[in-house]
């Protein structure tokens, strides 16, 4: 796998209202990710929805099964999905099932007064 | 190309419990500390804003001071000085100007920005976000939350999702699914009476709201259950409206709750005079004539009334107006009743300013008087220049 992982974390605060469904949850980026457009940053946490239509443009979390596996994709024009951040695409040999779309993205920072 | 760059991106900037985090730039010291700013107990002083560490014993904005320091006896309350907030307000406003000319200033530490079609200079909403949080914190020391989506609604409760001092991003499309988790509470015009309602019927989260058949919903709420449920589903087309593109102000006006309830008819004159002062100078400040003045009075039992005066001509003039506002108060307390509250409102604006008739020097040396007034009032304060009448009352009360 890639340098990058996903792993669920619960949220406290309003944040915590959006996985208060089943099929509703939170997966936070753990590493280096490789920049591209959708420049993802170590600690951004990802809304997720499973369960419902896949479209053209989504980001997507897929898996082959075990949670090790979990990757980010995007959802192209011909339907096939493109790694983002530095995770790979399903390949032939893994059958992915996708296990949710991204609603939305969280990037929190310390309050302080020691800087940025 | 992320596909989020092609449609509107709406941020809503909030920032962090502002008054406490400007009065912690000036006094490092007050950092981790459960902070207030706000009037003393003893004068019947409100909280005006708390840190999030006072938040943490129950201590909200609004709330009696004396019921703040119940709750947190280690609290530390400062006083506060607006004019140092105006003054932060506006250096963070010069700096996210810089990102969007399409600024909507909602308040003195919130505002809505239009982002859409600056994806070339600053790259998509997110990063251009996370630039402007930095570039805030770093030369202002002051942090920003933000919520970004394709539209105001719906950035703005993204927004209560990343505080403190966070970014939350809603991908375009995404806007029902994001939604559809969430207690009816959290969209804005929904209050605790229409959610009390909703919830009757078995509807606490937006999906289900948002899947509601609509004859119902127009039936029980009448036409705001169609609206309710658009914006349930995450739409709301309200652009963004700078300030020249805002509706024209239809009044404008200043009231004050006392202390201590007051009798002494002196007092209560210098007390219209200063807030018919601070009207006055905003009418000239927004370049607004007001033809009608309404002078308030609440007494200690509640009992409010309010008298209108109409002048022949519009005016911005301070004397014109006290020696209308004079009178009307003078007529107005007949009854044997302390005062709670006075206040002063201008309606029947226009655009304009007051010069007086050519030939009457007296006037046009007034206006010149003003003018330079308004000047040394905006650099050092409002309480840098006061009329005779009013010097006074600072060691009156």
């Amino acid at each position: 796998m890639s340098a990058v992982m996903l792993e669920e974390v619960k949220m406290d605060g309003q944040a915590g209202q959006f996985a208060n469904r089943k099929n509703t949850f939170f997966l936070a980026l753990r590493g280096v990710a490789v920049a591209d457009d959708e420049n993802l940053q170590d600690g951004d946490v990802f809304a997720i929805t499973e369960g419902v239509d896949v479209e053209v443009g989504d980001l997507v979390v897929w898996w082959t099964g075990l949670a090790r596996t979990l990757a980010l994709a995007r959802v192209q024009e011909d339907l096939s999905f493109k790694g983002v951040g530095g995770f790979p695409p399903p390949s032939d040999e893994q059958p992915a099932k996708v296990r949710g779309v991204v609603v939305g993205r969280l990037r929190q920072f310390g309050s302080g007064h020691q800087g940025a | 190309m992320n596909i989020s760059n092609h449609g509107r991106s709406i941020l809503h900037v909030d920032l962090d419990a502002f008054f406490v985090s400007v009065e912690r730039v000036l006094d490092p010291r007050l950092y981790g500390r459960p902070v207030v700013v706000g009037g003393s107990p003893e004068t019947r002083g409100v909280v005006a804003a708390a840190s999030y560490e006072a938040r943490q014993f129950g201590v909200h904005s609004a709330m009696p001071m004396g019921q703040a320091f119940r709750l947190c006896p280690d609290l530390i309350r400062v006083g506060g000085s607006h004019g140092m907030y105006s003054r932060a307000s506006k250096a963070v406003f010069e700096l996210i100007g810089n990102y969007t000319p399409l600024v909507e200033k909602v308040s003195v530490d919130e505002a809505y920005l239009d982002l859409s079609g600056t994806h070339h200079l600053f790259g998509n909403a997110l990063d251009a976000a996370d630039s402007m949080r930095r570039e805030v914190k770093e030369r202002l020391r002051l942090d920003l939350t933000i919520g970004i989506s394709s539209n105001r609604l719906v950035s703005k409760v993204a927004s209560g999702f990343a505080k403190p001092c966070g970014l939350f991003d809603v991908r375009p499309g995404q806007e029902p699914r994001f939604f559809a988790p969430l207690p009816v509470k959290v969209m804005p015009g929904i209050g605790p009476v229409t959610a009390k309602r909703l919830r009757d019927f078995h509807i606490d989260q937006l999906g289900v709201l948002a899947s509601t058949a609509g004859w119902f919903l127009e039936e029980v709420f009448g036409s705001y259950g169609a609206s309710m449920q658009r914006r349930a589903r995450g739409v709301d087309e309200t652009p963004v409206c700078p300030p020249w593109e805002r509706p024209e102000r239809k009044s404008l006006g200043h009231e004050r709750t006392f202390a201590e309830d007051l009798d002494d008819l002196k007092v209560l004159r210098g007390r219209l005079q200063k807030l018919l002062e601070k009207a006055c100078v905003e009418l000239r400040a927004e370049g607004f004539l007001a033809r009608t003045l309404s002078v308030k009075v609440r007494y200690a039992d509640f009992v409010t009334e309010t008298r209108d005066f109409t002048l022949p001509a519009p005016s911005d003039h301070d004397l014109e107006w006290w020696e209308v506002a004079q009178q009307q108060l003078d007529r107005m307390l007949k009854r044997r009743t302390l005062v709670r509250l006075l206040g002063v409102r201008f309606t029947g604006l226009e655009r304009g300013f007051w010069q007086g008739g050519l030939f009457e020097k007296e006037r046009v040396v007034q206006r010149e008087r003003i003018a330079v007034q308004d000047k040394i009032r905006k650099k050092y304060g409002e309480q840098s220049v006061q009329s005779g009448d009013r010097l006074w009352l600072r060691n009156s009360l």
